[in-house]
């Protein structure tokens, strides 16, 4: 008798599902992609920060600072002087608490001086040479940009030593000067030559320079102090703020009165302020005619200033100075108030009308801000306002002169120069390199990654974490550094709070999360992924799930 | 704790018991929760299928998207029909082989009740996966047992009026080894559970919360946001009872209010204030009383 | 184990649960119903004494026995269970399935009356009611036969790859004792291989079953059933001869008793064979020229049979001991289809005897012989026992 199973028709499944090509149901399909995130958008230099901090976090620190200094050469130092527009920027502070970027790139700067890391080579020299007039920040970043590519840089700066502000007007206790004359050196390994003590003036000087060199980068700073005329300023008791940091910088110990007044708002007027304190002034007020709210200086620097003893007056302008009859002096100030906002985008502080009082002050400073000397590259350079105009290549009115930083930017901020630097840099190498070479090749699509789409599940709460101090008490008595950074642990562990918007760090997410099994592993140990283009429905829940917004869905046309 | 930028590894052993090319729609978290149940329980299982969504996701004549066999069964025997095959696997002598039925809410808290009720009685060797999306889903929406209350289906246009069922209760109450529930939202406890019952002998029963795009109405990338939400809000929380009585809290609400889960959903567009209220006076009580639950006996692990 | 035969005197219950446990399946899922009940019993107390080695299910209810039986057979396994009436009407869903599945199931039937209204008597309005979902068959009177017709009915279905029914009447047979031949397991294991299909529920086969299918692929699979069902009479016929060969009793799937030469016959399932026989006897002693065939295969329904024998009498007279509202007496209705189209196709008389259990007499059949040969025309529809 023949055998049941014989006779059993198919009813019994013989092929399996994978020769059905769902990918013809969708209409969108995921790619991967390294995305802007909004830290980086913001960063004057570029910085690649959330490509840096995923190396930091896995404890590659050299290939992490590597990434930085392509952009900065002076990680040390904007770990300690910059503005931080990243950490504003930043989209985790939406969840609890920013990303300390600051502190974690001063953690790795300050590796690199303790290792002894050198910069990137020099590229392969070429025939092209560019003067580099001020020897600021954005001399030197411009210099160190220029130099990689291979090109033949000297600088003329009219100081006995480079540095320019981050010398002469930020003070020891902000920026060691070891710390400084560290990066600086290490940059000028590069084989960039520096001329001290040579200012460039005059028209003469500039058209020289114009022959001698293929391009010139023009970034000699806002010097020149505003003054503000009072009656009573020959009393002799009013100092310049800019004056006074550059004297305790340059290592000379100013006299400073016990009763000190400083006009102004921005860091120069709290550094002024600060260091009052430090060469023995008992009290020290600083009279800002707008409120802290406006202040145009670090947050972190108004609150130390204030554990040091520096008081606030806000809403308060000085008028004019008055002597005492027992040979003090007085400042009689005005009440301000707030109006309509003016074309910095804050208030304007308008007088109070007969609102008048004094204030006693054996020294008055002035740090009301600085202005731009013009260069003289022509007749009638181009400006804008005060200031040297410039395209967006960093080019004056004058063909294969450049310029920037505070010469020809508002932005008075350490990182502003150094990226104006960068960007002429790039722009003057387009000169005669062709293409504009940069880290822009990679299609890094149009927006950058906001806070919607970071997949918060994936991260628990956890606060920032903080620069350790040196005591207040103890801070007065000296120019030590005030903050004192962070150990390695803390680096790390705050490295593995950046949600590193935009880059894919290989999480696995978007494979886990198919339900169609369409993301594959890369093989043999490489881990990028790839979509199985026959079977994925472009349903997106990878791109949802992706906790850093590295892929995007994109519309496909068939 | 440090953030959870890597999601940890569940040593999938290389995705060929779950195949793609399969019929679920875009995004669907039943798909997602198979393709962990199959791989976890790894080759040597024999799966049934009653009519629901997984139907199509297993294939049409003669394709199978899965490389284990798989029997389609009625749709109220999927638990007699496991119980079937076990005893039939053990009489050839084959006792290792494991058995899971994959059945829908619809063939679990209703039709197929009284199947699994006996199944559990007799504490058969099988484990019974519910795939729980709230509904006949596969026909296009209509209420089941398991159907929360006011949720809108085309067979309860003006949202249903009565309760859902808690068929974690009732299958407690049948003191087998082991009860959980589980959602992909969180897909390490789903493993983790999954796991944990194929070492158990005796009748397991894992029940798995399945947002449903379709039929619940959100986009279709949603379903892990979804179904972390339900667990956040209360209206799911995670948890294990072991023999009926030992009771562990795995995932509970963390105080998000339950509009953050509601207003999502196309099905609870209708809501008044009203009900809103309601709901989450009814979650708030059904927490308190599995934390008082859970508190009884003396093992609680958190 | 059981190796000599032996005699036993027997229900049809302990009968047929003596023909399951002999078969050796491998898993029993069951669930109790009057007047069925005692199967159950006997198997249990067959495994506590060790003659039977099987997985004993006690689902909720006879759809999930059903459900499990389908199941355990598609993972390799002979499986066995019995029911009645109302069980056997819920597990009506899964009949169909389970010979769409091809499951060589063998499920003994008590026929017992069906609800509304409750009753527990004879009639076999309960199985034939599922002629439609592809079950083999098999209509029985004895204890006896009903142990034997259990083992061909394992063969039977093993071979073609189609669930079979053994039935037999409530209280007629299921409690009704009779000195039964049980045979020897050797003898048995001789005459029914063991089930070891190739193709079955193992992760080492792999594949799956069940899938929905297109509209063509449908068409085919009833159409491979009917070939199938085809196959059964050859089948049937051929374990019927292996069995008369092994313990020398056999039935046919069709039996005759006295009907080679006669004029008018009698055509009955079921116990009533056993009374119509003693009224045949008795017409014939008055000189009426009446035989009887009993029908014992109703699915598939044995046209050719049918035709043969009923070809140039004179009389048909069919006793139903069931009734189909709208349609009437089911042999009766089976019986002139298979006859249509026939040389000379005699009148075919249905009565409907025995309907609810009652007791039919042999002087209650010779009446409605009687009342057939007086009858001027045949009626179209059964005609009601005690209106004739």
């Amino acid at each position: 008798m023949p055998k049941a199973a014989e006779v059993i028709p198919t009813i019994w499944t013989t092929l399996w599902s994978d020769a059905n090509n769902t990918g013809t149901w969708r209409t969108a399909i995921p790619v991967y992609q390294h995305r802007l995130s909004p830290c980086r958008l913001s960063c004057p230099v570029g910085g690649t920060i959330p490509v840096w901090a995923d190396k930091l976090r896995n404890c590659e620190f050299y290939e992490a600072w590597s990434e930085i200094v392509a952009n900065n050469p002076f990680p040390a130092v904007t770990g300690r002087v910059c503005h931080h527009p990243c950490e504003s920027a930043c989209n985790r502070s939406q969840f609890d608490e920013k990303v300390s970027i600051k502190l974690l790139e001063r953690y790795l700067g300050d590796l690199a001086l303790e290792k002894g890391w050198p910069l990137p080579e020099k590229g392969l020299a070429k025939k092209q040479r560019v003067a580099i007039i001020g020897g600021g920040p954005a001399g030197l970043s411009a210099a160190y940009q220029l130099a990689l590519r291979g090109y033949r840089v000297e600088i003329f700066e009219a100081k006995q030593m480079p540095g320019g502000l981050l010398r002469y007007g930020i003070p020891p206790y902000r920026l060691p000067r070891e710390v400084l004359d560290c990066e600086i050196d290490r940059l000028l390994q590069l084989g960039i030559q520096v001329h001290t003590g040579s200012a460039i003036n005059g028209a003469e000087e500039y058209r020289r320079l114009q022959k001698d060199y293929d391009a010139l980068f023009i970034a000699t700073g806002a010097r020149r102090p505003r003054k503000l005329h009072l009656s009573g300023s020959d009393f002799g008791i009013v100092k310049d703020g800019l004056d006074l940091l550059f004297q305790v910088n340059s290592g000379s110990d100013p006299k400073m009165e016990k009763k000190v007044i400083v006009i102004g708002g921005g860091n120069t007027a709290v550094d002024a302020a600060r260091v009052a304190r430090r060469l023995g002034a008992e009290q020290v007020t600083i009279v800002y005619r707008r409120t802290e709210a406006e202040m145009p200086s670090q947050e972190s620097e108004i609150l130390e200033a204030r554990e040091e003893g520096v008081e606030f007056l806000f809403l308060a302008s000085p008028v004019r100075i008055e002597k005492e009859a027992d040979n003090g002096y007085r400042l009689i100030c005005q009440k301000m108030r707030l109006g309509e906002k003016d074309a910095s985008g804050r208030p304007r502080p308008e007088a109070v009308p007969q609102a008048y009082f004094p204030l006693e002050a054996d020294q008055i400073i002035m740090a009301i801000g600085s202005d731009a000397v013009i260069p003289d590259i022509s007749e009638q350079p181009a400006l804008n306002g005060s200031l040297l105009k410039v395209d967006e290549k960093q080019e004056t009115s004058v063909e294969g002169i450049f310029a920037g930083g505070d010469l020809t930017s508002t932005e008075r901020f350490v990182s502003s120069a150094l990226g104006a630097g960068k960007k002429a840099a790039e722009h003057i190498d387009q000169l005669w390199a062709g293409s504009l070479r940069n880290d822009n090749s990679d299609n890094y699509g149009e927006e950058a990654v906001t806070y919607k789409e970071v997949n918060t599940f994936y991260f628990s709460r956890s606060q920032a974490v903080k620069n350790n101090l040196l005591q207040a008490t103890e801070r007065v008595q000296n120019f030590q550094e005030v903050q004192l950074g962070i150990s390695e642990g803390q680096a790390l562990s705050e490295a593995a709070r950046c949600f590193n918007c935009g880059l894919c760090v290989q999480c696995d997410n978007c494979f886990y999360f198919c339900p169609d099994m369409a993301v594959k592993k890369g093989n043999s140990g490489e881990k990028e992924y790839s979509i199985l283009e026959q079977y994925c429905k472009g349903c997106g829940l990878c791109v949802k799930e992706c906790p850093r917004g590295a892929i995007v869905l994109k519309e496909e046309s068939k | 704790m440090n953030d959870m930028t890597k999601v940890k590894s569940y040593e999938i052993q290389e995705e060929k018991i779950f195949l793609p090319g399969h019929s679920a729609c875009p995004g669907c978290a039943m798909a997602l929760s198979l393709r962990y149940i199959l791989n976890t329980m790894g080759p040597n299982t024999v799966g049934l299928i009653p009519p629901s969504c997984m139907g199509p996701i297993m294939g049409a004549q003669p394709y199978s998207s899965m490389l284990i066999p798989i029997f389609h069964n009625s749709f109220e025997s999927s638990a007699s029909s496991a119980a079937g095959i076990k005893r039939a696997l053990k009489a050839r002598g084959k006792d290792d082989v494991n058995v899971i039925a994959l059945a829908g809410d619809g063939g679990t808290y209703d039709i197929g009740l009284q199947a699994l009720s006996s199944v559990a009685e007799h504490n058969e060797d099988i484990i019974y996966f519910c795939m729980d999306n709230e509904g006949y889903m596969n026909t296009g929406t209509q209420k089941s047992s398991s159907t929360p209350r006011y949720a809108y289906t085309t067979s309860t246009p003006g949202g249903k009026k009565t309760k859902k069922k808690n068929i974690v209760e009732i299958m407690a109450a049948h003191r087998i080894p082991y009860v959980a529930t589980a959602t992909i939202g969180y897909l390490d406890d789903l493993v983790y559970k999954v796991r944990k019952a194929k070492e158990i002998k005796g009748t397991r029963f894992i029940l798995l919360l399945i947002p449903c795009i379709e039929g619940w109405g959100f986009p279709e990338n949603d379903v892990a946001t979804m179904a972390r939400l339900a667990v956040q809000t209360g209206v799911f929380p995670l948890y294990e009872v072991e023999d009926g009585e030992k009771y562990t809290i795995n995932h509970g609400p963390q105080g998000l209010p339950i509009e953050n889960y509601l207003s999502r959903q196309r099905r609870y567009r209708h809501l008044t204030k009203e009900q809103i209220a309601e709901i989450q006076c009814e979650v708030d009580r059904n927490w308190r009383r599995l934390e008082k639950l859970a508190s009884l006996f003396s093992f609680k692990e958190s | 184990m059981r190796s000599t035969g032996s005699t036993m005197l027997l229900t049809g219950n302990h009968a047929a649960a003596y023909g399951a446990m002999l078969a050796r399946p491998k898993v029993i899922p069951i669930y109790p119903i009057t007047p069925q009940t005692p199967i159950a019993e006997k198997l249990t107390e067959l495994q506590l004494q060790g003659l039977l080695n099987a997985e004993f299910i006690t689902p909720e209810s006879e759809h999930s026995a059903m459900a499990a039986c389908i199941s355990a057979s598609l993972t390799g396994v002979r499986v066995f269970t019995a029911t009645s009436s109302q069980g056997l009407l819920l597990m009506h869903e899964l009949l169909h399935f389970a010979s769409g599945a091809r499951t060589p199931i063998v499920m003994a039937n008590a026929n017992r009356t069906p609800a509304i209204p409750w009753g527990f008597w004879a009639d076999h309005t309960d199985s034939l009611a599922q002629r439609d979902t592809g079950w083999i068959q098999f209509y029985t009177e004895s204890p006896q036969e009903a142990l034997d017709t259990v083992l061909q009915a394992y063969l039977t279905a093993e071979t073609v790859g189609l669930p079979a029914m053994v039935i037999f009447e409530a209280f007629y047979v299921t409690h009704c004792l009779e000195v039964v031949e049980v045979p020897a397991q050797e003898a048995v294991d001789s005459y029914l291989p063991p089930y070891e299909p190739e193709v079955k529920l193992d992760p080492e086969v792999g594949r799956s079953f069940g899938n929905v299918v297109d509209q063509k692929m449908y068409f085919q699979h009833r159409r491979s059933l009917d070939q199938a069902m085809e196959r059964v009479f050859e089948t049937a016929r051929n374990a019927d001869e292996q069995w008369r060969e092994l313990t020398g009793r056999g039935y046919g799937i069709v039996e005759k008793y006295k009907s080679d030469d006669a004029e008018t016959v009698l055509l009955t399932m079921g116990s009533i064979s056993g009374t119509a026989k003693v009224a045949v006897d008795n017409m014939r002693k008055s000189g009426l020229s009446v035989g009887l065939l009993k029908v014992r295969l109703f699915r598939p329904f044995p046209v050719q049979e049918l035709r043969r024998e009923l070809q140039g009498r004179q009389r048909i007279v069919i006793l139903d001991r069931n009734f189909s509202p709208g349609c009437g007496g089911i042999l009766h209705q089976e019986t002139k289809a298979a006859l249509y189209g026939m040389k000379n196709v005699p009148p075919v008389f249905g009565y409907l005897a025995g309907v609810g259990g009652v007791n039919v007499s042999p002087q209650k059949i010779e009446e409605m012989v009687r009342s057939a040969l007086r009858a001027a025309e045949c009626p179209v529809k059964s005609i009601w026992a005690g209106d004739e």
